[in-house]
């Protein structure tokens, strides 16, 4: 509000500025431009005979100098008597001037402004911001900024689409669930919104594959058949339902269509291993798990990181458990030979923080820093990111 | 509040500025005082909204806001507050702006003191001005905003280019734009005088004080960012014919042409349509520059724009002022009435041998520059121009004319004799020669062109001061008659002969650093020792260091001259955190006007060993002093009352009754 | 001297001067200038060893070999071929293996690039331009990477 109040009293001053002679009454004529030449010619006969007076010019030089310089001088004034000042514009054409000036100088600032403007945001400045909330490093806080602006106009529909993901990876199911059901509501159906919807129902069932998710991942399906995470779900259902006849298939297209480094390998190709042995099908080589550093994902990777979660629910707690251990060791084995990798500490941290190792996780963090020091950007963020989780850093006693 | 209070102030500068292209247009076309008086309000109205904006930008890098794209690409909450600030113009939108608004000071700097100027001339100068303007705020809006904003804001910033965290770049860019943007001034005055179809007695007088201004920080920013390139790069080199120096050198030496025949214009009514020619040539060259600078079709260290639509806007921006003002020099320029004549021996005669010469070299530098770009378009071939190709043109050109600069000053107007001149460079010729001979002696023979540079540099040096010496009359008059002469002599007078003595001292730089700089590059232990420059330099050892956003291995090395300690220097690699990216802090050590340099190369693979390059270069500080004292000389010279233009109303029945005393 | 005369002093002056220029660029031009080649280029033309070459390509990983003194040699390539380089004096802040280099040097006798300057620029993720076009021109540049490339080397290579 103050913002326009500024931006239209600018406007006001700077046009009536813009106009102001235009409106005044005419005053007399200016100078005709020959009478300027003459006065820089006076001029220049005066700063001759100051040369001359102070000895640094030689009278006979000055004596021609002068010549010249009258002559010049003549011809100026001659052409000043003859010159007359011209009539100047009509009153009316003035009037109409600054009419058109002041209508076009705000028109063209607000249409200008208008399409390249942020008229709404407020200034972030730093210092105002670390104060809002350090715990959630501000996340939260552009989360509450985005729910009262949704609450005040919650038919906004790209806010809600925006907000929807972060709900799901702050694991905030609800409220994804509602988001998701606001933007398909708002903006129509898409498949990532299908399918986030879809995976919102599921982990607030715990991780099954409710009757309203699966229809929302076969929606997202039906707009994108290539749609990984919708696939996977679908094929986590059949599993969940013991259908291994069909689940088998679909998790081994499943793993097939995946990037080989995807973060919900490990558990596809578990699932396929389950759903052979099930079936009674070959085990395959492939099907052995490949457990792969990544494997549990820090909110803000890209990927369904709660896919993991579900899947591995699937599997029993002491595989499980076996199975994410064996990740993260190679995990913190890589970070040791290449520590350049600011995700990966997070992941590690991360890891340890689940797996319910605190001092673990203390050491990683140090670790960590040893490589990023906490006022690069990157420490900075990895600090944040392990206070977000109540990791410390604390504690020197051990490193496992 | 304030980065769109900022982006608004920008939008409705835009507005002002298309109100000021066309109402003093109009006025000046019309004879209408209230019209034309329109440009004076619009011009410093469309400054202060430019200082507006550009504050509200410099606010919101110093907050820290990274809701700004700008900041958040440009800055880091760990930065030093002083490189906070410089940041908002060591990017590309920044810059931009700040080249904006140079351009709105300098417009407004003419509708302030231009009261004397005739009303018609000043409107259609104004409106030239907010041509330019309108193109840039344009450009910058379209394509470069710097008060883009960013939603949700991040948290931390991506860092400035850490070779350019540093002091020489708060400084350098904004002398240089004061430069390149302050010839606009002269160009509006052209075109203006183009459209007229005439030139008031007004206008060389007023072009040449802008062109000086123009000029001075030219030449100073030119002198900074050469030693900026030397001690923050670490190669030791302090000129390479970089495509950005060019674009920066290019209006210098056109402009430095201005500057001369704008004084035969003044003097003499003579070169009129050459120098509106000459104007509107500096102003391209510095549009060119900003092109090259700002397309980055070069690549270069300073090229931080890669963006090809940026690229085609500012070459249409130049191919639309370019071409334009010359297409209406080409059918103008005959409406305009030709000068006087003068014989080739006199101070004209000087004067355009001036010009000629340092066109000419304007013009290979611009060759060589352009050539490489326009080969890979045309033929795809690529080649690099480089050091070698300009020392064989720009030099051989150069000579002459640094040979013959003293006698300009010496030689009448209209009809100058040649033999008195040289008569009065007599002693100047006579101790220029034992110089030569001194050098010659002092390295038994061995270095025959260094001899003759320095004894070129002192030549100049000698015949500036020769001019002086001559006018206040010393050896003719009583010393105290002479002196008192001096005093009074006119500040136009020093600055000729400052602008010329400073560049005897640049050249004495020059060669001396050329032709006498030792140079060491060696792998050195811990406790080895090396000879450089008299000293012998000990290699005590490495340590690692934290500053606030980047790490650095310090070398130390303790200085000695035979076995007494002198002093100790530190060398060093830094890492800058956020970007990865190393850089080189020279060690140097001044004395008087030479200087020790010592750059660190890579770390040897045994813990210790490090590459350290070891220069003497002896003189080299007088290559920008020399700058320095050419740009005091064009002080002087803008503060001779004798540039000021009065107006006729109100002094007329002074300057009738009796002539102005000048100082 | 007549009016005639001094105009066809100046004409003849200027044309002077800028016939020496034009006489000065095409000179400077034939013998200062550098063409920018690749490795495979190079190999295939083997210029003489007064043509000044701009050799560009990416630094080999496992080339860089110092001899104790301050000369290097290394290899550059662009993926198909490689040329030995020696370089004496100090390497750019940025000069890694498996990073864009330019050497601008001539070619001698036997065969191996004599370089007098190396540069690899200041930033990181700095391509020399001429590098990432020839390679471009190739087909071997791709989404602004280089196509079945080593990895870069580690650190150890360079500062």
């Amino acid at each position: 509000m103050l913002f326009w109040v500024v931006a239209a009293s600018l406007t006001a001053i700077v046009t009536l500025a813009a106009v102001w002679p235009v409106l005044r009454p005419r005053t007399g004529a200016s100078p005709v431009r020959a009478e300027h030449d003459l006065e820089v010619y006076r001029a220049q006969l005066g700063e001759l005979d100051g040369d001359v007076a102070r000895g640094a010019l030689r009278s006979e030089d000055a004596q021609t100098a002068r010549a010249e310089i009258g002559r010049r001088l003549l011809r100026a004034a001659e052409q000043a008597e003859g010159a007359r000042a011209r009539p100047g514009a009509r009153r009316g054409g003035l009037i109409a001037v600054a009419v058109v000036v002041a209508v076009a100088v705000p028109a063209l600032s607000l249409a200008v402004y208008g399409t390249l403007g942020s008229p709404a945001m407020p200034d972030l400045p730093l210092e105002a911001r670390a104060g809002s909330d350090p715990s959630a490093g501000g996340m939260t806080a552009l989360i509450a900024q985005a729910e009262e602006r949704l609450k005040q106009a919650p038919d906004d529909g790209r806010g809600w689409d925006v907000l929807a993901p972060i709900y799901l990876r702050l694991s905030r199911y609800e409220d994804a669930a509602k988001a998701y059901r606001n933007a398909i509501r708002l903006l129509g159906s898409s498949a990532a919104r299908e399918a986030g919807l879809g995976q919102a129902a599921t982990e607030i069932a715990g991780g099954e594959v409710t009757q309203e998710a699966k229809s929302a991942f076969e929606r997202a399906l039906a707009l994108d058949p290539t749609l990984l995470q919708a696939r996977f779900f679908l094929a986590l259902d059949l599993s969940q339902e013991a259908r291994y006849a069909e689940a088998l298939p679909a998790w081994r297209q499943v793993v097939a269509d995946s990037p080989p480094n995807a973060p919900w390998m490990a558990m596809a190709k578990a699932a396929v291993a389950d759903a052979a042995q099930r079936t009674g099908a070959p085990a395959l080589a492939e099907a052995a798990p490949d457990p792969r550093p990544g494997a549990i994902e820090p909110p803000t990777s890209p990927g369904p990181d709660a896919d993991q979660v579900a899947a591995a629910s699937q599997l029993s707690s002491g595989d499980r458990q076996a199975m994410i251990e064996g990740m993260v060791a190679q995990l913190a084995e890589r970070l040791k030979s290449d520590p350049k990798d600011a995700e990966g500490w997070k992941k590690l941290i991360r890891s340890y923080n689940v797996l319910g190792q605190p001092d673990a996780a203390n050491a990683a963090l140090r670790d960590a820093q040893a490589t990023f020091p906490p006022e690069s950007p990157e420490g900075t963020d990895i600090a944040t990111f392990a206070r977000d989780l109540g990791v410390t850093g604390a504690g020197e006693t051990r490193t496992p | 509040m304030i980065v769109e209070t900022g982006h608004y102030a920008l939008v409705l500068a835009l507005a002002v500025a298309l109100v000021q292209s066309v109402l003093p247009l109009a006025g000046a076309r019309l004879g209408d005082g209230r019209l034309m008086q329109t440009g004076t309000n619009t011009a410093i109205l469309g400054f202060l909204l430019l200082a507006l904006s550009f504050a509200c930008l410099v606010t919101a890098h110093v907050q820290s806001d990274f809701s700004v794209l700008n900041v958040f690409e440009n800055s880091n909450s760990a930065k030093p507050m002083l490189y906070k600030v410089t940041g908002v113009w060591g990017n590309h939108e920044g810059s931009m702006l700040l080249w904006v608004l140079i351009l709105g000071l300098f417009g407004a700097l003419v509708a302030g003191f231009g009261r004397d100027l005739p009303a018609s001339l000043k409107a259609n100068v104004l409106s030239v001005q907010a041509w330019i303007t309108t193109a840039f705020l344009l450009f910058i809006l379209a394509t470069s905003n710097p008060f883009q904003r960013l939603s949700p804001a991040p948290f931390e910033g991506q860092d400035l280019n850490p070779v350019l965290q540093d002091v020489g770049l708060a400084i350098h860019p904004p002398l240089l734009y004061l430069g390149y943007v302050g010839f606009s001034i002269a160009f509006s005055f052209a075109v203006a005088a183009l459209i007229d179809g005439r030139i008031d007695a007004a206008w060389a007088r007023w072009v040449r004080p802008w062109t000086l201004v123009a000029w001075i920080f030219l030449t100073l920013g030119i002198a900074m960012g050469s030693y900026w390139a030397y001690y923050e790069l670490g190669w030791g080199g302090w000129w390479f014919w970089d495509p950005v120096e060019n674009a920066s050198f290019m209006p210098w030496l056109s402009g430095t042409a201005l500057l001369h025949s704008a004084l035969v214009m003044e003097k003499r009514s003579a070169l009129k349509i050459w120098t509106v020619l000459l104007a509107i040539l500096t102003f391209s060259l510095s549009l060119l520059g900003t092109f090259l600078v700002r397309s980055g079709v070069l690549t270069s260290v300073h090229a931080f724009a890669t963006d090809p639509t940026r690229g085609v806007f500012i070459l249409a921006i130049l191919a639309i002022f370019v071409g334009g003002s010359l297409a209406l020099f080409a059918f103008r320029a005959a409406a305009l009435e030709a000068g006087g004549l003068f014989a080739p021996i006199s101070r004209e005669g000087a004067l355009v041998l001036n010009n000629l010469f340092l066109t000419t070299a304007a013009a290979t530098v611009l060759v060589g520059t352009l050539y490489p770009l326009v080969l890979d378009v045309l033929a795809g071939t690529k080649i690099s121009v480089g050091a070698p190709f300009f020392n064989m043109t720009f030099g051989p050109l150069m000579l002459p004319l640094l040979a013959v600069v003293p006698f300009g000053p010496l030689l009448a107007w209209k009809r100058g004799d040649l033999m008195a001149a040289a008569q009065r460079l007599w002693a100047a010729a006579g101790l220029a020669l034992v110089v030569v001979i001194a050098v010659l002696a002092y390295t038994r023979g061995g270095k025959i062109l260094a001899a003759l540079g320095i004894g070129l540099a002192a030549w100049l040096i000698l015949g500036s001061l020769t001019d002086l010496a001559g006018r206040a009359g010393f050896g003719r008059v009583a010393r105290g008659v002479a002196l008192r002469r001096l005093a009074g002599l006119p500040r136009s007078a020093f600055g000729t002969a400052l602008a010329h003595l400073g560049l005897g001292i640049t050249l004495l730089g020059i060669v001396s650093v050329v032709t006498f700089q030792t140079e060491l590059i060696t792998t050195m232990t811990p406790g080895q020792v090396v000879e450089a420059g008299g000293y012998a330099i000990r290699y005590e050892g490495t340590e690692k260091r934290q500053g606030p956003n980047y790490s650095e291995d310090a070398a130390r090395f303790t200085l000695m001259r035979g076995t007494d300690r002198v002093d100790t220097m530190e060398s060093a690699r830094r890492l800058y955190t956020a970007r990865q990216q190393p850089t080189t802090e020279a060690g140097i050590r001044t004395e008087l006007f030479s200087q020790l340099y010592i750059a660190l190369g890579d770390a040897g693979a045994n813990g210790g060993a490090t590459v350290v390059r070891v220069w003497w270069k002896p003189l080299v500080t007088l290559v920008w002093l020399g700058a320095v004292v050419m740009a005091l000389g064009g002080i002087a010279s803008l503060s001779d009352r004798r540039l000021r233009v009065g107006a006729p109303a109100r002094s007329r029945r002074r300057a009738l009754l009796q002539p102005e005393p000048a100082e | 001297m007549t009016r005639k005369q001094k105009r066809l002093s100046l004409i003849a002056g200027g044309l002077a001067v800028i016939g020496t220029a034009v006489g000065l660029v095409l000179w400077g031009l034939s013998s200062g200038m550098a063409y920018f080649k690749s490795p495979t280029e190079l190999l295939a033309e083997m210029p003489g060893s007064a043509q000044r070459i701009r050799l560009g390509g990416l630094v080999e990983t496992n080339s860089v070999q110092r001899d104790g003194t301050d000369t290097v040699h290394f290899r550059v390539t662009d993926t198909v071929d490689s040329v030995p380089v020696t370089y004496t004096g100090l390497l750019p802040d940025l000069f890694r293996e498996g990073q864009g280099v330019i050497a601008e040097g001539t070619l001698g006798s036997d065969r191996v690039f004599v370089a007098d300057s190396v540069l690899a620029k200041h930033d990181e993720t700095y391509m020399p331009k001429e590098v990432v076009d020839d390679l471009k021109k190739r087909g071997l540049w791709e989404d602004g990477k280089i196509k079945a490339q080593a990895e870069p080397a580690a650190a150890g290579a360079g500062t």
